[in-house]
């Protein structure tokens, strides 16, 4: 406790240096303050749209894996082609999916399609179609706030009817209820059963954009030929023995050689986040080095004014030694005072990068979460920094011969 | 005993700067005791190296050549720590241009070395106001430097150089800068500091007499 206080005199002390040379001790910190600014806003964005991704685009719910024909992320023409060769995945293709994997609880087609929808003369932005059964709904926490779900008859019969996610249901019928009401989606008449409720925004996006019809029906409007996305769920803690499961199943009904790897993608939120994780990762990768350049940059500048502060400051150190100060206190002082520097800019750097990212959290889409470690960086860093590049001035400082320090001028 | 009753001695002390080519030999071979409660003041023209051998009796500075004991002690011996200590605790120096720092506060120049003798701030501050107050400065506490009067600023340097009851007292040309009024007025205080404060203590001053 007392050497806390210590310390807060001995900063006092430095700030009251520091605050007769204000323009330049600012023009100094410019550096720490964009590198901490920088790391800030840029932590904190990336940080909010990890958040977002996890906890919304990623609403699969626990135990739920996705097998499609294509992976998630191509990055290569060579990848693209191999992607195209494989085989789609049918309907057919999962009628004995759930018997051979004993490990999985239900499953869930998907196809989608980008279209718009008529509402008497009213036409809507395009939205997504996607065709799907009435387990889609396990799959994610979603509900419905009108009218119903899909059932399983409206599968099987191919039946004419639809459920419009929040959005939709709130652009196109701003006044009436939607249940009952009849769209064209082309020229194929819908009947609304439901409409789910509101998910929000994710990239300035809508995520209630969206209409869902049975698979059936959609298949009957756009086609049979196109590969099905199998949402599955696996049963409880068997998530693992269902994965493997279920690539055998397709490995085998698609006569994989034992030498050849899969023909089509397993994701799961894990390899989701890790795929999105690998992307954020050149933001972080940028950002390091923007601090970091900025950093050297300003503590080379911290350096500079310090050691321009020794100079000017000679007699006064030749006075303090004078006076009793050992060389450890010198050092200790001008140490603490580019410590102190580094900190008013770090503080600056810490708010205006909070700033941003408040900024950027009202005025765009997207989030930004400031995770408690930053204010631990917008510290840590700058006392790093100041002890780094303020202790060579300090110790030159320190090694000053009185006599010599209280004769210059 | 009676070597405790040298406090400073010095023997065949020299002091050689090299200015570029040039060596300046500012003291040659100075002999000297002073006893404690004696009260000495060196004379001699500009030049004569009067204040270099106060550097070095003020431990600020080193001979050449020669030993300095320091009650007993050989100062060359000491490593910076012990120097500062003795600076800090053993000596009060009244410096000829006051040396006040520019920046501070009358009363944060009169704490400074009481800082470095690691003093809580509370009795810092009460040390140095009363210091201020028995050179007449109380009301002046707040005033930087450049807000006083030579005079005043002169007397603020006593009070610094008072304010940590030193063993001796080293002034060099106290009352150089000062009219003659002012002068009788602080070389008042130090004697009656010697005889109201601390028995024992060794006065060592510079005057220069043709002031006075």
């Amino acid at each position: 406790m007392l050497i806390l206080f210590q310390l807060w005199e001995d900063m006092k002390m430095a700030l009251t240096a520091i605050f007769t040379n204000k323009l330049r001790s600012i023009l100094t910190t410019l550096g720490i303050i964009i590198g901490v600014m920088a790391v800030i806003a840029i932590v904190s964005i990336v940080n909010g749209m990890n958040r977002l991704f996890v906890d919304e685009l990623l609403n699969l719910g626990g135990d739920v894996f996705m097998v499609q024909k294509m992976d998630i992320i191509i990055t290569s023409n060579d990848q693209f082609r191999e992607n195209m060769k494989r085989p789609d995945i049918r309907s057919d293709d999962l009628k004995n999916l759930i018997e051979a994997c004993p490990a999985v609880s239900y499953i869930s087609p998907n196809v989608y399609n980008f279209k718009r929808i008529k509402y008497n003369e009213k036409t809507s932005q395009p939205l997504m179609v996607r065709g799907t059964d009435l387990f889609q709904q396990y799959m994610k926490s979603q509900n419905v706030i009108a009218g119903r779900y899909l059932s399983f008859s409206d599968n099987t019969h191919a039946r004419l009817v639809c459920v419009l996610g929040f959005d939709v249901a709130e652009n196109m019928f701003p006044s009436e209820d939607p249940v009952g009401k009849t769209v064209k989606l082309g020229s194929w008449k819908m009947t609304v059963i439901g409409v789910m409720e509101k998910q929000g925004d994710m990239f300035g996006q809508s995520l209630d954009n969206y209409v869902i019809v049975p698979l059936k029906s959609f298949l009957k409007i756009y086609g049979f030929r196109r590969s099905l996305e199998v949402s599955i769920k696996a049963k409880e803690g068997r998530f693992d023995e269902a994965q493997d499961q279920v690539i055998g199943y397709f490995r085998r009904i698609r006569r994989v050689p034992y030498s050849d790897s899969n023909n089509f993608t397993v994701t799961t939120n894990e390899n989701l986040i890790n795929v999105y994780k690998q992307t954020t990762a050149v933001a972080y990768a940028v950002m390091i080095g923007v601090a970091a350049i900025s950093l050297v940059v300003g503590g080379i500048g911290i350096m500079n004014v310090m050691l321009v502060s020794v100079k000017e400051r000679t007699r006064e150190i030749g006075i303090r030694k004078a006076l009793g100060a050992k060389q450890l206190n010198i050092l200790w002082q001008f140490l603490i005072e580019a410590v102190t520097l580094c900190l008013i800019g770090g503080g600056i750097g810490l708010t205006i990068g909070i700033l941003i990212a408040l900024l950027v959290r009202t005025n765009t889409p997207l989030p930004a979460a400031i995770p408690l470690w930053t204010y631990g960086v917008g510290f840590g860093i700058p006392c790093a920094v100041g002890v780094t590049f303020g202790v060579v001035p300090a110790y030159k400082a320190s090694q000053l011969d009185p006599i010599d320090a209280l004769r210059y001028e | 005993m009676s070597k405790n009753r040298v406090a400073i001695e010095i023997v065949d002390v020299e002091k050689v700067y090299q200015m570029g080519e040039v060596q300046v030999r500012a003291l040659r071979g100075v002999s000297l005791n002073i006893d404690r409660n004696e009260y000495v003041a060196i004379m001699g023209p500009s030049g004569s190296g009067k204040s270099t051998l106060m550097n070095i009796l003020g431990c600020l500075d080193t001979p050449t050549r020669g030993s300095y004991r320091l009650v007993g002690e050989e100062v060359s011996k000491l490593n910076d720590s012990r120097l500062a200590h003795i600076r800090n605790r053993e000596i009060g120096f009244i410096f000829q241009t006051f040396n006040l720092l520019a920046r501070a506060t009358a009363l944060h120049n009169v704490e400074l070395p009481l800082i470095y003798s690691g003093r809580r701030k509370k009795e810092r501050r009460k040390m140095a106001m009363i210091a201020l107050d028995r050179v007449g400065l109380a009301d002046r506490a707040e005033h930087k430097p450049n807000e006083l009067s030579g005079g005043q600023r002169q007397r603020v340097a006593i009070a610094r150089a008072l304010v940590n009851n030193p063993a001796i007292i080293l002034a060099d040309e106290p009352t150089g800068n000062l009219d003659t009024k002012i002068g009788m007025e602080i070389l008042e205080l130090h004697s009656h500091r010697m005889v109201g404060f601390r028995d024992g203590s060794i006065e060592f001053d510079k005057i220069n007499p043709n002031r006075l």
